[in-house]
């Protein structure tokens, strides 16, 4: 309810701060997320679906990953998944987790769009839902459904662009259920793991 | 004052937005590693304060849970999934699909009055209308013809959603037998809409369990290697069961 009232009162202090630093609003950067997305998606898909891999090839593998690391934010993911205890992390610990991390995430993600009979697959883009912008910081949600023959699975990407970088996935949301929350409450059960518990825990976990 | 934290979220936003803009006023474009730290902790702080991101609910019969948790997981990889296989492999697709939507048909009464109970009357009268349409020019329901060529799009409700809709808690987590994840309010629910399940007045009873059966079967028949992927890509499988569950009927219910 405040919430509501509250959102003509950002409007007016994005408004505002615009006029007083003498900038023109530029088209507001969440519709090129779409776009974006829907390219990678569908070079993912290409390698997916490319004949000259052999089912599970190490190549394809590598590529998939490849393309991964370019289209989400590993950092963030990882960072938000852990929650409060990221910050008890080294430097070398935290890279070595979003590593590790990254891999389990990709392997679930691709599974998620190979494990079907690909050659009938479908993604409808739906919506594109901004969130408040924060800082020089945009977010949004991106809406779709993957669809292969008469079954459907929303899939939402939470979605955030960082000064000049391109946008990235920070969460996915498949059938209502974040990743990123899931993961998170699998951590805090664990109250007792230290960082390096947590980091072998997770090589032994990809390795497989 | 229902939401004094919400105002106060509201200012602290603010006062950051304010903040940031000056910033910006200040030409510091590059983002220092304090800003940036600043950034992470914003993020933080919003998965930590949505309740939406991160149900929770009680877990006070863990042990039972776990015991069925366990229970189920053995009955999926030793029975259900070799069963669904086979079945898959010698039932075409438009098969399952067809009795897929027959058994989906069925429970048009459980959408129906969950739909009234929620006050939702478009959507109820919509129900009645893909049931009418469904069951006479789409043959018992085994073809879809309003969601196909009539561009309508069921609703399903549920009492375990009606419940929650009016702000009915969870109550506990709690794991069924044979139906998996669940929690006290979803498992009543279930109970009521047993009540306008027609299935469950067929008689005799063998009829009643082969039908069960088969509807399970088959909707199983489509879902393999979904459990299989979330035990894969979670840390602690029956943690990441109960959150999703519980992640997945949040949604429903604010849909």
């Amino acid at each position: 309810m405040y919430l509501k009232i509250m959102i003509p009162f950002f409007c007016f202090f994005l408004g505002f701060s615009h006029s007083a630093l003498g900038q023109t609003t530029s088209k507001a950067p969440e519709i090129q997320a779409q776009s974006h997305l829907k390219a990678a998606v569908d070079e993912i898909l290409a390698i997916i679906q490319d004949p000259q891999f052999d089912a599970d090839s190490r190549e394809q593998e590598q590529h998939l990953y490849d393309r991964a690391v370019e289209l989400f934010d590993f950092e963030t993911f990882s960072m938000l998944s852990l929650g409060k205890k990221y910050q008890s992390f080294s430097i070398a610990q935290k890279k070595d987790f979003v590593y590790y991390f990254s891999k389990l995430i990709s392997q679930t993600y691709f599974d998620k769009l190979s494990g079907q009979e690909i050659q009938n697959i479908r993604i409808d883009y739906l919506e594109n839902l901004p969130l408040k912008p924060k800082q020089n910081i945009f977010r949004t949600d991106i809406l779709t459904e993957i669809i292969h023959g008469e079954t459907k699975i929303p899939v939402t990407y939470r979605m955030i662009k960082n000064k000049g970088a391109d946008w990235k996935i920070y969460d996915v949301k498949i059938e209502g259920v974040s990743m990123v929350a899931n993961y998170r409450e699998q951590y805090i059960q664990n109250m007792s793991q230290t960082p390096d518990d947590i980091i072998n825990e997770l090589k032994e976990k990809v390795k497989k | 004052m229902k939401h004094p934290k919400l105002i106060l979220a509201g200012l602290v936003v603010m006062g950051i937005f304010l903040t940031g803009s000056l910033a910006l006023a200040n030409q510091a474009s590059a983002a220092s590693p304090e800003a940036e730290q600043n950034m992470d902790q914003l993020l933080l702080d919003e998965y930590e304060d949505t309740a939406e991101e991160a149900p929770s609910v009680a877990d006070p019969i863990y042990y039972f849970n776990y015991a069925m948790y366990a229970f189920n997981d053995k009955l999926y990889f030793y029975a259900l999934k070799p069963i669904a296989s086979g079945y898959k492999a010698i039932t075409p697709t438009l098969v399952r699909n067809g009795i897929n939507n027959f058994f989906h048909n069925l429970l048009f009464p459980v959408r129906f009055v969950n739909n009234l109970l929620q006050g939702k009357l478009v959507q109820a009268s919509d129900e009645f209308g893909i049931f009418l349409v469904n069951s006479t020019v789409g043959i018992l329901g085994f073809n879809q013809f309003a969601q196909k060529h009539l561009n309508m799009k069921t609703n399903n409700e549920d009492l375990g959603q009606t419940l929650g809709s009016w702000a009915i808690g969870d109550g506990f987590y709690l794991v069924l037998p044979l139906l998996g994840p669940s929690t006290l309010r979803d498992a009543l629910g279930r109970a009521g809409d047993s009540f306008v399940t027609p299935v469950n007045y067929v008689e005799p009873w063998e009829l009643y369990w082969g039908m069960t059966a088969i509807d399970k079967i088959n909707q199983t028949s489509f879902r393999i290697g979904d459990y299989e992927a979330l035990k894969k890509a979670s840390l602690d499988p029956y943690v990441a069961l109960r959150n999703g569950y519980l992640q997945h009927r949040k949604s429903q219910i604010r849909e």
